[in-house]
């Protein structure tokens, strides 16, 4: 009988031993040095991440700074991948599942994107509010829930000239630079392939677009014929500049190799090519905002959308906690900063946009000048294509010869459509 | 047999016969019931269980394909983000309820199973496409996935669950058939121990009426003429006892009325007692009192001889001072007779002042004759007429005031032996009275002193007697308490007995029933 208790106790103390042997092996490993080996980690972990090609080396230092920072619990490797900001969304819910784990887009993408279920709300929600600007949170919501990281509030465009072409009185009218540009055989750019640009010449004349309660659809009125300025007058004015010698309609790309070979003195960009412009033109670099343009026989400033860039954590993600400290990383005041001092765009973080190096940039004092005559974006994915047809059709001149009524009767029909 | 086996074996031995019988049939019976038991919960844990889940699972899956063709057809971006959000918690409920659903997948369909979750897998990224397409307005492209893989997949997840709902309904069509054996098994062993059953109470119903309703009957003819005599007696014994209980009564009522009248003597006893030692208390009161009042008369004897004393002093002493008084007063008014000497040196004064005047006269006279040479002189005169003038009319005041201090002399000489007299006359005889009356005082408490003694005595004897009369009267009054007390004791016998000879009655009563009760229960017997 005694036999057979301790036999008992033995077999129980084993199974004890077994378990708790068990146990320490489902511990989550950590990285342990070994004299001569490399540490070894529970976790490696792949993130793909989408940002602006203009981007790449600031993001590639603010990637080996988080590397560094997590080297203790992680083997993170981060592939870089550029991806334009402004159709992210287009390419991201293509694949969604394949796509990036953290990518950089426009703020007017952010409701499609959580409604296709790649974002999902931020769960620190209330320190992102409290550390970025309004706009920017606001710009980076769907109604009141936050589903994106802000990253810039300077998602505009203004004008950048050469001062050593233009004078303080030139830059205030459109054609007025065409002629400078044209009799110094230079040019003049802007994108017109882009409706986001487009907008600028009907955003003040009193017709509309715009986003509809939906949030998909758009209401237009550009076809207008009613008020002081119809919508054949912009395009009239448009086709008038096109005209011009000294007028360059070009991306945004060919617009700073334009201001990198000479051959441009002036164009409509934003921030992210200040840095550029900035070592092109040296300090004959000017910023200033939008000029007018002759329209009906009056001068109406041109117009611009505003927005944020923001930073989107992949709901499909592999590594989702992961993708989100690096989305945190990736926006915090430190490397908000570093973009304004690398790539001179305005910071979203209230601490970074504060600082007297941001105030003072030429670019960011443009920006807020034009903040003045400036919309934030918001409309729905049928803006685009209609209205680069017909501004591309303007730019070459009308070359198929249809009415400009007509044109724009379509415009508005396309960016209406459901 | 009749001989082996006593009465108790024999009751006992179909009793045991039939228990042994209902055992062999409990087991049986619960043998069945966990057959049945068992059947039936694998049916329902297993089958059922495995039957509802799929049912969950198929009906999650249309959920899911509900919610994304909402999608496609949501009209804002609002209404696409609450149904993304919908749309992944149910594939995570999905995804739980496909990995709960592995335990009850047998091994014949665990590639099914497979299939059901690959099929799921694809339908859950072909659902990520159709949305995102949904909410980048490609509506088209939308539908296209709807309509394309998404419904593939689905479908292919259907003939999953189909296939594995269809091996599940097979499984428990057959558990369901061995149920039916089972239960049909215990229906034949159910009808094999009631039948048992009933030959064995046949058995016994035999067995009993043989060997114990007989020999019953037998017994219970004795027993009934033993019930019938028994009840004779008891008759005759009830019939002499209600008798007793009469008379046993009556000695109770004599004895209580006995009592009552000892109790009656007691109290006055008692009364007396209490009167007696009243009187004793009384006496005792008075002894006391007039020890109190012979202290007094000794104290008022002692006051009148003080007062006497006192009296006697007082009287000794103003006769004296009277003497002394008198002597210096006699003295003092002899010495008064000295102002009578004023009144005749005032008559040689006036008598002089005159010869003065006449003289001053006669002087001036003489001066008014002597001319100038005499004014000096005539002056001279003139200033000592003035001054026997003053004399005379000083002579003359102190002659008055003389008078009346001589007046006054007087009378104090005669008050003073009028207060004289009045002290040798009324204020000794006064105090030889007071000296009386304390002799009469003293003459009064030595009498009253006398005669209380006399009456202390008187009372000491009294009380004493009145202490012999108390004892005497408590002791009576004992005796009569102690014939209370054995009467009441007798009243209580009899009133005992009283109620013993009720009890006996009573049981006699219940003998009279029991013996009743007997009867019928024999006749009971007899009739079996």
């Amino acid at each position: 009988m005694k036999r057979k208790k301790r036999t008992t106790f033995f077999l129980f103390l084993s199974i004890c031993l077994v378990f708790s042997l068990t146990a320490c092996k489902s511990r989550k490993k950590q990285p342990a040095e070994t004299e001569g080996a490399e540490p070894v980690y529970e976790e490696d972990v792949e993130l793909i991440v989408w940002g602006a090609e203009e981007d790449e080396a600031l993001l590639q230092e603010i990637f080996t700074s988080f590397r560094s920072h997590y080297a203790d619990q992680a083997e993170i490797q981060i592939t870089y991948y550029p991806q334009s900001e402004s159709n992210c969304k287009d390419v991201l819910l293509g694949d969604l599942e394949s796509g990036a784990d953290v990518f950089a887009f426009a703020d007017d993408q952010v409701a499609p994107l959580a409604a296709a279920g790649a974002l999902e709300p931020v769960e620190d929600a209330d320190s992102i509010r409290s550390g970025n600007l309004p706009a920017a949170v606001e710009a980076a919501s769907v109604g009141d829930t936050l589903y994106a990281y802000p990253l810039t509030a300077d998602n505009g465009y203004f004008l950048y000239y050469n001062k050593a072409y233009f004078s303080e009185e030139d830059i205030k009218s459109f054609e007025r630079m065409l002629e400078v540009a044209a009799e110094a055989e230079k040019l003049v750019t802007m994108d017109w392939s882009s409706a986001w640009y487009v907008y600028a010449f009907f955003g003040n004349t009193g017709m509309e677009v715009g986003l509809n309660e939906d949030g998909l659809t758009n209401y237009c009125t550009w076809n207008g014929t009613d008020g002081p300025i119809h919508g054949t007058d912009v395009a009239q004015s448009m086709l008038s500049m096109a005209a011009s010698p000294g007028f360059s309609n070009r991306t945004d790309t060919d617009f700073l190799a334009g201001v990198q070979d000479g051959t441009v003195i002036a164009g409509v960009s934003g921030v992210w090519n200040a840095v550029a412009v900035e070592e092109a033109w040296g300090e004959n670099t000017g910023a200033a905002r939008l000029p007018s343009y002759s329209c009906a026989g009056q001068q109406v400033q041109m117009a611009s959308f505003s927005g944020c860039k923001l930073i989107g954590v992949n709901a499909y993600s592999e590594h989702y906690s992961w993708a989100v400290r690096l989305a945190e990383w990736i926006t915090n005041e430190e490397n908000q900063a570093l973009r304004f001092a690398m790539r001179g765009q305005g910071p979203s973080n209230i601490n970074a946009a504060n600082s007297p190096e941001v105030q003072d940039a030429p670019a960011i004092r443009a920006l807020l000048e034009q903040s003045e005559f400036s919309q934030l974006q918001r409309v729905g994915g049928k803006f685009w294509d209609p209205v680069t047809a017909f501004a591309t059709a303007m730019a070459e001149g009308n070359p198929d010869g249809i009415p400009l009524q007509e044109q724009l009767d379509q415009l508005v029909e396309g960016v209406t459509a459901r | 047999m009749k001989g082996k086996f006593t009465l108790q074996q024999r009751l006992i031995l179909p009793i045991i016969l039939l228990g042994l019988v209902t055992l062999l049939s409990n087991i049986l019976a619960v043998f069945s019931i966990n057959n049945v038991n068992g059947s039936a919960r694998t049916i329902v844990n297993e089958y059922m269980v495995s039957e509802a889940q799929l049912e969950e699972i198929r009906r999650s899956i249309m959920d899911i394909h509900r919610l994304a063709l909402s999608h496609i057809v949501a009209a804002d971006h609002g209404s696409m983000i609450g149904l993304v959000g919908e749309i992944k918690a149910e594939e995570a409920a999905l995804d739980e309820k496909l990995a709960d659903y592995e335990s009850f997948v047998s091994e014949k369909d665990m590639g099914t199973y497979r299939s059901l979750t690959e099929e799921y897998e694809a339908l859950k990224h072909a659902l990520v496409k159709l949305v995102c397409a949904s909410a980048d307005s490609k509506t088209q492209e939308a539908y296209a996935m709807a309509n394309g893989e998404v419904a593939i997949r689905g479908s292919g997840a259907e003939a999953c669950i189909d296939t594995l709902y269809d091996s599940v309904s097979a499984q428990a069509e057959e558990a369901r058939n061995r149920l039916s054996v089972v239960y049909v098994t215990s229906l034949v062993i159910s009808a094999v121990t009631l039948a048992a059953g009933v030959l064995l109470v046949l058995a016994a119903f035999r067995i009993i009426k043989t060997y114990v309703i007989a020999p019953i009957r037998d017994a219970m003819g004795m027993l009934q003429d033993s019930s019938e005599r028994i009840s004779g007696v008891v008759s005759e014994v009830r019939k002499r006892t209600q008798t007793s209980g009469t008379s046993v009564q009556a000695l109770s009522a004599l004895s209580g009325n006995l009592s009552a009248a000892v109790e009656e003597v007691a109290g006055s006893a008692a009364a007396i007692t209490s009167s007696a030692a009243g009187t004793q208390n009384d006496a005792n009161d008075m002894a006391q009192e007039c020890a109190e009042i012979t202290e007094y008369s000794v104290k008022m004897r002692e006051r009148a001889e003080e007062m006497e004393r006192f009296a006697r002093e007082n009287k000794e002493t103003v006769h004296k001072k009277t003497e002394e008084i008198m002597a210096v007063l006699n003295e003092a008014i002899e010495k008064s007779r000295s102002v009578d000497q004023i009144g005749i040196l005032t008559k040689d004064i006036l008598s002089i002042s005159t010869s003065t005047d006449l003289i001053a006269i006669n002087a001036s006279i003489e001066a008014t004759r002597a001319g100038e040479a005499g004014k000096g002189f005539a002056v001279v005169a003139q200033e000592i007429r003035r001054l026997a003038d003053s004399c005379a009319e000083t002579a003359n005041h102190i002659q008055e005031v003389s008078g009346v201090v001589t007046g006054a002399v007087g009378y104090l000489s005669d008050s003073a032996q009028e207060l004289v007299d009045y002290l040798g006359k009324a204020i000794l005889i006064q105090f030889e009275q007071s000296v009386r009356s304390g002799q009469q005082y003293h003459d009064d408490a030595a009498y009253v002193e006398h005669s209380m003694d006399a009456f202390q005595s008187r009372t000491d004897r009294l009380r004493n007697a009145m202490t012999e009369i108390a004892g005497s009267i408590g002791s009576i009054s004992a005796a009569i308490d102690g014939a209370a007390a054995g009467i009441n004791g007798m009243a209580g016998s009899a009133h005992s007995l009283v109620e013993d000879m009720a009890g006996i009655t009573a049981r006699m009563d219940t003998n009279q029933e029991i013996v009743g009760e007997l009867q019928r229960q024999m006749d009971v017997f007899a009739n079996l």
